[in-house]
């Protein structure tokens, strides 16, 4: 494959120039919220649940909290076993994942057209009536610390949740969604019972529906769900993080016998309210957006051959995240890489991007806009994240229009004041024992300011 | 790729009606009849859809499925050559050759292909190698038809291989080699179940190549490559979306129609000898859980048998009830498990692979593995199971379907490996109507444990 880039590194983009029917019917006189698009192109239909609050909303020492909660819901409700759940979706044709981001949860699941009313009956059966059985809890904790030491084998999503873990220590985005192992060890059914009665309530309840039925058919099934829940909205804000270090840090996530190192390099980042925000994506997509004709992906892979995948990306939420930057070179060129993407930042945030690439970088995000509103699921999804970040609606359709009139100067004034090169975060998953000291030596440090952590240290 | 789909977050699980004995047939033509309209034949497709298929006087079949359900369309050449075509001590040279595709040609220079495209709006611009195929794909919006149209057509002939844009690109490879096989647990299972299972046919060799063997590699090998391979009658051009048909081919027969044909023969592939025993290896490698990966021998994609390893796999790991999935997850033995074919142009394998939970072992996954087996060869499965295995599978089928290029990557898949598109649809209809007697024969005929090959991988012990 020859680009690794469109899956991994994501770029909001909207539309301008695509024209499609878009019905989205808000329900206003209910507390949860309810949006429904109609699309009879095939007997199917996509049903969304969301609740406001996620990982972020885990009490300290109890990460995966909200997780095991939302797994357990699956496993069993007053009335049905986990067996006869599972075997009722199989009848039906229908199936329902469950989902944690940061800030929200989602029961995510699609049923054949014609077998909606069992399928939301089902479905309200385990959001209202979870038995959280503890014999059920011992097997998922098990299964789930098994499926995230699994997870430690893979390196490039082992240095993303590494690096968060590091760089937000002791703020709530350093909660990863599913959960540290040592933390799941000790949940507790009332841990979960806990979280339920904190998340799910009818004012946290955002409801996406899209597909072969009638609107009709999800007003019971909103109520439902709604009725006999806490009429609150108890989520905690997310609090501005700090970051602290006041220059360069690098942390090595020590993995034996890496040939090839994964490198993401990082600093603060912006939330869905900051005011350059549409400007600072404009500059990213020129400086590593996920197309080859980003300095990024020009300098690092096409001049140099030094990795297959280079790019950069925002992070975003209600409380500004993180502005990474990610590739993956062969030990070899590991320090070089590293010198050579500190030095780009520099000199973007110095000289910021050429005419040329601004005039590139507008183009292309207005006119691939419609790729992310070309389906309704993709449009639903959106309409989830104006409500959960508290967006206006049209936020994402009016994104490509708000590209078009930021000038090149309202970019390089952004990026002037955003970027911080002297307080970067480089972390990677490396063989410490062939890294570090190269690393240090190519950008003139100690190589005892290089933190060195196990890979397994959570 | 890998052949084998980890567990989707959103699995599809079908019973178009599963509490009835009389289920629903799915809305796909069982037979299409495929009519003439001017140049185009017309092949049923899914629902109201119909794909009309042309054929170049130079050979080159395209493909084009109206759908206006978005102001977009997908376009995906197939080239009829892939890892198979290799030879040995040249492994990786159909992949590392992809990735030269991108470089320049003699009417635009290095970077301006991107450039144009991204400019344009082009989504998801990729492609990908495999043992039999090299693919390209675009996504669009509706007015660059044209635009797409040219770049392909002109790449197919007019490419430059210099040494230097080759040499950088090598080492892009050997990092995607890296990342892919040397530093993943999965692709060196993966590799190695493969070198295990075949012998003597290339795919014996991982497609990304060895790292020697690229090592080695030069311009000269890849131009050499181009002129073989690279022509209108080894191509397929596949287009799904908002487009006129009528129009598209005029395009295409414009852009194309003057690139001569080769038509050079294939060189005779080395068949594999039958497997007489059971292979087994034992990997130590860094990670935390141990893993299992098991094949038996298949036949190729066009083969008759294909439609039951479709529900065997449906019975065994799909849904939420497949066997393996209780046998093994509910059970507590592994995090998950899942199965597939790896049907090609030759005959494949159909592979099992189980992550297993933290103090279990591979060996127990194994035991519980065969188990389920034996239960297929010994037993009918019942009707109602059985229904609801096809579902499943018939259900991911329309799934992959939804989006353009879903569709585009079927249609070619179809077209390039089992001998047209009527009788990849064909195939997977045949599905529905299999009974319990086939599905067992199937089982006892190709899934002898004695003839399997097994990787089995462990932690590494760390002092």
């Amino acid at each position: 494959m020859r680009n690794p880039q469109g899956r991994i590194y994501m770029k909001p983009k909207t539309i301008l120039a695509f024209v499609f029917v878009q019905v989205f019917l808000h329900v206003p006189a209910l507390a949860a919220e309810f949006f429904f698009e109609r699309d009879p192109s095939l007997p199917l239909v996509y049903v969304t649940a969301a609740f406001r609050g996620g990982a972020t909303q885990d009490p300290d020492q109890k990460s995966g909290a909200t997780d095991l909660m939302g797994r357990l819901m699956l496993r069993g409700t007053k009335n049905k076993t986990k067996s006869q759940i599972d075997l009722a979706l199989d009848q039906m044709g229908g199936a329902i994942e469950f989902e944690t981001r940061a800030e929200f949860i989602a029961f995510r699941g699609m049923v054949l057209s014609e077998n909606l009313p069992a399928y939301l009956s089902l479905l309200t059966e385990i959001i209202t009536t979870p038995s959280f059985r503890s014999l059920e809890l011992e097997k998922l904790k098990k299964e789930q610390s098994s499926a995230l030491l699994d997870e430690l084998n893979q390196d490039r999503s082992l240095v993303k949740l590494r690096f968060d873990e590091t760089f937000f220590r002791g703020h709530p985005y350093s909660k990863p969604n599913h959960g540290k192992i040592k933390d799941i060890q000790k949940l507790g059914v009332a841990d979960l019972q806990s979280q339920y009665q904190k998340l799910i309530t009818g004012p946290n309840l955002v409801l996406l529906a899209a597909g072969d039925a009638e609107r009709s058919r999800f007003e019971e099934f909103v109520g439902a769900v709604s009725r006999g829940k806490a009429d609150s909205r108890s989520i905690a804000p997310i609090p501005e993080f700090e970051q602290k270090n006041q220059k360069l840090r690098v942390v090595i996530f020590d993995k034996p016998e890496r040939t090839q190192t994964q490198v993401l390099i990082g600093q603060k980042g912006v939330s869905f309210k900051t005011p350059d925000l549409d400007a600072l994506q404009l500059a990213n997509h020129a400086f590593g957006g996920a197309g080859f004709q980003a300095r990024l992906m020009i300098e690092l892979r096409v001049k140099r051959g030094w990795t297959y995948g280079a790019g950069s990306n925002f992070k975003l939420g209600s409380s500004p995240h993180s502005w990474k930057i990610g590739f993956f070179p062969k030990n070899a060129d590991t320090p070089a890489a590293i010198q050579e993407a500190l030095n780009m930042v520099r000199d973007l945030k110095q000289n910021g991007i050429t005419e040329k690439e601004f005039d590139f970088a507008r183009k292309s995000i207005i006119n691939s806009a419609g790729f992310t509103y070309n389906t309704p699921q993709r449009r639903l999804e959106n309409r989830l994240t104006e409500v959960v970040f508290g967006l206006p609606e049209g936020y994402f359709t009016d994104y490509a229009d708000r590209i078009s009139k930021i000038t090149r100067d309202q970019v390089n004034a952004a990026l002037a004041t955003f970027l911080e090169p002297e307080r970067l975060m480089v972390g990677l998953v490396a063989t410490s024992s062939l890294s570090r000291g190269p690393i240090a030596k190519i950008l003139g440090i100690p190589e005892s300011q290089i933190e060195v952590q196990s890979y397994q240290k959570e | 790729m890998r052949p084998l789909q980890q567990l989707s977050l959103v699995i599809l699980l079908a019973s178009l009606a599963s509490c009835s004995q009389t289920p629903k047939k799915p809305a796909i033509p069982g037979h299409p009849e495929v009519q003439t309209e001017g140049r185009f034949e017309v092949i049923p497709f899914v629902g109201d859809f119909k794909v009309r298929r042309a054929r170049l006087p130079n050979g080159l079949t395209v493909m084009i499925l109206q759908d206006r359900s978005s102001p977009t369309f997908a376009y995906q050449t197939w080239f009829n050559v892939g890892s198979i075509h290799e030879v040995p001590g040249k492994t990786g040279l159909a992949h590392l050759f992809e990735h030269m595709m991108f470089k320049g040609t003699t009417k635009h220079p290095q970077g301006e292909f991107d450039a144009l495209l991204e400019e344009a709006g082009a989504e998801g611009e990729n492609a990908f190698t495999s043992n039999d195929h090299t693919v390209y794909i675009q996504e669009l919006p509706k007015q660059g038809l044209d635009l797409i149209s040219s770049l392909e057509g002109d790449r197919m002939v007019n490419l430059i291989v210099n040494e230097q844009s080759f040499n950088t690109e090598r080492e892009v490879v050997q990092n995607e080699r890296r990342f892919r096989k040397e530093n993943s647990a999965e692709g060196t299972i993966y590799q190695t179940l493969l070198e295990t299972a075949f012998l003597e046919h290339p795919y014996h060799w991982p497609v990304i190549g060895y790292e020697q063997d690229l090592n080695v590699m030069n311009a000269k090998d890849a131009r050499e490559f181009y002129e073989r391979y690279y022509s209108p009658d080894r191509a397929t051009l596949v287009i799904v979306g908002d487009v006129d048909p009528e129009k598209a081919l005029r395009r295409v027969e414009k852009i194309y129609g003057g690139i001569p044909a080769k038509r050079i023969p294939d060189a005779p592939v080395k068949p594999e000898p039958e497997q007489t025993a059971q292979r087994r290896k034992r990997l130590e490698l860094n990670i935390e859980v141990e893993k299992i990966w098991m094949a038996f021998k298949v036949p190729a994609a066009d083969s008759p048998d294909s439609p039951a390893f479709e529900a065997i796999q449906g019975l065994l790991s799909e849904g939420k009830n497949g066997r393996l999935k209780r046998a093994l997850v509910d059970s507590g033995i592994a995090v998950s498990v899942s199965s597939g074919s790896f049907t090609m142009k030759d005959p494949g394998l159909f592979m099992i692979e189980a992550d297993l939970q933290k103090g279990k072992s591979a060996l127990l996954a194994e035991t519980v593995i065969l188990r389920e087996i034996d239960r297929l060869k010994n037993s009918p499965v019942g009707a109602e199971e059985l229904t609801r295995s096809k579902n499943v599978m018939r259900f991911k089928f329309l799934e992959r379907l939804a989006s353009a290029s879903g569709k585009a990557n079927f249609i070619g898949q179809a077209e390039t490996s089992v001998g047209g598109l009527e009788r990849g649809i064909r195939l997977q209809d045949q599905v529905y109507d299999l009974n319990p007697e086939q599905v067992k024969n199937a089982v006892k005929r190709y899934f002898d444990t004695s003839k399997m090959t097994v990787v089995i991988a462990v932690p590494k012990k760390r002092p």
